[in-house]
């Protein structure tokens, strides 16, 4: 209550997160809201430009654009809320544990994450989708491991100071085991950074899952995503324009939402860049 | 408008006028000398030794340089070239060519009957990759200077259309013999009007005018030089604004817009490669040819050259794997109809019916008798040929309607050239999406490789595993036979067996394009996927009026 109470007052903040709302809306009650069906080929009436029917034209193969945003829109957040969550269910508790128990197992565990930060995600990600296969869960498996580490790094930082304080201390006395230590004394005071990095990083899964589908190795058709539809309207942009624009604009959006989103929060939940500024 | 350039523009009108106005004299025009050709292809090439590579793009840098003994003409008759005429002995097994004479190689060796018995010989020995186009080859020989004869041990009809195909030209075997085959990759050394000069590898290749040519007066220009632009929109933008001076494989989205600039020729032609799904006969509901027919009538074929092919790139088929312009090619359509197996999804769903596939428990998808429901897998590459991947979506959407379910498998070259080579018991495809072309516009070549029961994978490109003793009886009757009704009544038996028994899914014929500049005089574009120009020039005053100074 108190968050909200405090981050209404960034205005900028507020109209994206409303945005984002939106379109987390949309994706939800995607297969209701449709206009037409995203998926029904219609070769009479191919490369139709935007019409009353068809308020964002019609495709090569007479399907729907719009109605294909929408569900693309679905697809999307599916794939990078899950690859979010892989990311911090991966990396959260392995960084918690090594930085808890210092030593060797941190040393070793470190440098494989310095390792793996050394790839550019998008290689990282190419490499293992390659392996899984492109389907939803292979995108959203190769986008999470590649995002892990820096979850990890973040994680082992806060445990790192967290694990001095005086209260980690006294369990320590009072006889508890370690696992008991992470989860109820050191997990609710390093949440929240790790919260504001998660926010920061959903713009960035959003572009590397559209660039993953770009290259043909998202979600496979004839499901649509933006980074596919965007792929498949660039063949054709001189003579069918308008085909381009429903997934850039989605696309674009959605990610500048998510960035002002993830700052108003960095923002409000640390006051202390605020006074900064 | 500077009143210049309202000068100019009228005068390239008036211009253009008088030159539609006088086609023939045009083409009578004197040829002028000079000038360098610039020509984008749309890929690299991975080697030029002709003896390992059928790629058509490879055959389109080679024929610069590398001449055959005979040369195919636009309307798919085949000319004397290196070899200025030919006997036939009795029993057709043994052909004698009388060559041209005064003829030398880049590298100043003699091209002689010797050199010509030479590369046939080497093709069997080595097992060059067009080895199977020679069938039954036995050996060639020098009977004198000028002289050649190759034997056959049994009588062969198509060897002269086969001989014009590009890999089978005459290599200067002295360079094959000093430098190697590794070095031919990249160096290609023949009798042509060019000589290679340069090759950056994925980048160009240039040839420069050979001084010693054997038809005396050719080639006109001075040189050639061939890039390699991947991208369709920047090659028909580079052609646009003149940068290049022709170019093939254009967006057939974009050929409408282009068609309009007044100072590009575009030609479009059908080929003679057809697409059509392997169907692998060793599952079960592909041994069945009421399915393999119902698979047939479910493809909407003009829906496919409409939306995949903006009704340019592709024509509907009217006969079975053989397209126009292909010794035999008979239309095989039903009178009324526009194509073999017309959309009708009516018949298609009856026909499943009839083959034991029904909707039994109402979920969208067919069954068979035992309530397994049809699901496919259907392999395709992406790229590889144009519209490859629309084409394979579009088919998971018709043979949804038909109630059948199709997993697509988006495949890289290699991996898909891998698992389309494998024989009947490892072979992991339900379908295929493939495409067959006939390089030498002679129906042997599909009779012998694609339907044959022999010819089943690994051995030669039957990847459906179909077999019929019919149609390997007309197969083996056309190969020999030289009288001409009589082989092209077989080939017109082994299609109606074809359309009969529906081995494959038979899709569209794709079309070819070039654009040229149109001061570009006298290049060709023919059905095989070649673009020769060795004999191209240019005129100049176009060109000057065009703006372009190179």
């Amino acid at each position: 209550m108190e968050f909200l109470r405090r981050y209404r007052r960034d205005t900028v903040g507020l109209f994206f997160g409303v945005l984002l709302l939106i379109l987390y809306a949309v994706a939800l009650t995607a297969h209701w809201i449709t206009p037409a069906d995203p998926m029904a080929v219609n070769l009479r009436e191919v490369f139709s430009p935007p019409s009353a029917k068809h308020w964002l034209g019609t495709d090569q193969f007479g399907r729907d654009v719009l109605s294909r945003v929408i569900l693309a829109t679905q697809v999307t957040v599916k794939v990078t809320s899950f690859a979010c969550l892989f990311a911090v269910l991966v990396g959260v508790p392995i960084g918690m544990f090594v930085g808890y128990r210092g030593g060797w197992v941190e040393a070793v565990a470190m440098r494989l994450t310095d390792m793996l930060l050394i790839f550019p995600i998008i290689m990282l990600a190419i490499v293992i989708v390659v392996v899984s296969g492109p389907t939803e869960t292979g995108v959203v498996i190769a986008l999470g491991i590649a995002q892990a580490p820096t979850f990890i790094r973040i994680a082992r930082g806060v445990t790192l100071a967290a694990k001095e304080e005086l209260y980690v201390e006294a369990a320590i006395a009072a006889g508890s085991g370690w696992p008991h230590i992470l989860v109820r004394h050191i997990w609710p005071n390093i949440s929240t950074p790790i919260i504001v990095q998660a926010t920061l990083t959903l713009p960035v899964f959003v572009l590397n899952a559209s660039a993953l589908s770009y290259l043909g190795l998202g979600v496979q058709p004839p499901t649509p995503e933006w980074g596919q539809m965007l792929n498949e309207a660039k063949d054709h942009l001189i003579t069918s324009p308008y085909l381009i624009v429903g997934p850039a604009l989605a696309l674009v959006v959605f990610v500048l939402s998510a960035n002002l989103v993830g700052d108003a929060v960095q923002e409000t939940l640390n006051p202390k860049l605020k006074k900064r500024k | 408008m500077t009143m210049r350039r309202v000068v100019s523009a009228s005068l390239a009108a008036v211009s253009a006028c008088i030159l539609t106005a006088s086609v023939a004299s045009a083409q009578d025009a004197k040829p002028q000398l000079g000038g360098e050709l610039i020509y984008a292809q749309a890929g690299e090439q991975f080697s030029l030794f002709p003896g390992r590579n059928l790629d058509s793009g490879a055959q389109d840098v080679w024929l610069y340089a590398c001449e055959n003994l005979v040369e195919m003409k636009e309307d798919g008759t085949v000319a004397p070239w290196l070899a200025k005429s030919w006997t036939v002995s009795q029993d057709r097994k043994k052909y004698t060519f009388q060559l041209e004479q005064g003829v030398k190689f880049h590298d100043g060796s003699p091209f002689n009957a010797e050199a010509v018995a030479f590369v046939y010989n080497e093709a069997k020995a080595k097992k060059f990759i067009y080895s199977s186009i020679l069938e039954g080859f036995e050996a060639a020989k020098a009977e004198s200077e000028n002289e050649v004869s190759m034997t056959f041990s049994s009588p062969f009809a198509a060897l002269i259309p086969n001989l014009a195909y590009r890999p089978l030209c005459i290599f200067s075997p002295t360079a094959y013999k000093t430098k190697g085959e590794q070095w031919m990759a990249t160096n290609i050394v023949g009798t042509g009007p060019f000589i290679q000069k340069e090759f950056v590898k994925g980048e160009h290749i240039r040839f420069v005018k050979n001084p010693d040519y054997w038809q005396k007066g050719k080639p006109y220009l001075d040189a050639v030089k061939i890039i390699n632009v991947p991208d369709p929109a920047i090659r028909s933008a580079m052609l646009e604004k003149g940068e290049i001076d022709r170019t093939v494989r254009l967006n057939d989205f974009d050929l409408a817009r282009l068609e309009k600039n007044k100072d590009v020729k575009i030609r479009v032609v059908p080929s003679t490669r057809q697409y059509y799904i392997a169907l692998n006969h060793m599952v079960p509901a592909f041994a069945n040819v009421n399915v393999r027919k119902a698979f047939n009538y479910a493809m909407d074929k003009t829906g496919i050259v409409k939306s995949v092919f903006a009704d340019r790139g592709a024509v509907l088929a009217k006969a079975p794997t053989l397209s126009p312009g292909v010794y035999g090619y008979t239309e095989m359509t039903n009178p009324g109809e526009d194509t073999i197996f017309p959309f009708n999804l009516a018949r298609a769903k009856e026909l499943m019916k009839n083959g034991g596939y029904e909707d039994r428990n109402k979920d969208g998808i067919v069954e068979d008798a035992k309530g397994n429901k049809l699901s496919l897998n259907l392999f395709t590459r992406r790229g590889g040929t144009q519209g490859d991947f629309q084409v394979a979506q579009l088919i998971q959407t018709f043979l949804k309607d038909l109630g059948v379910e199709v997993r697509i498998q988006v495949l890289e070259s290699a991996a898909f050239g891998d698992a389309i080579k494998l024989g009947p018991t490892e072979a992991k495809y339900d379908m295929a999406l493939l495409s067959w072309g006939i390089p030498t516009a002679d129906p042997d070549e599909p009779m012998m490789l694609f339907t044959l029961t022999q010819a089943w994978k690994p051995v030669g490109s039957n990847r459906m595993f179909y077999s019929s003793e019919e149609v390997d009886r007309l197969s083996m009757l056309a190969h020999s036979e030289v009288d001409d009704a009589k082989r092209k009544g077989y080939v017109k038996q082994w299609m109606g067996e074809l359309l009969r028994d529906a081995p494959v899914v038979f899709l569209p014929v794709l079309a070819l394009n070039l654009g040229s500049r149109t001061y570009l005089k006298d290049d060709r574009i023919l059905s095989v996927d070649n673009y020769p120009a060795p004999f191209a020039w240019f005129d100049k005053d176009e060109m000057k009026k065009q703006n372009i100074r190179r």
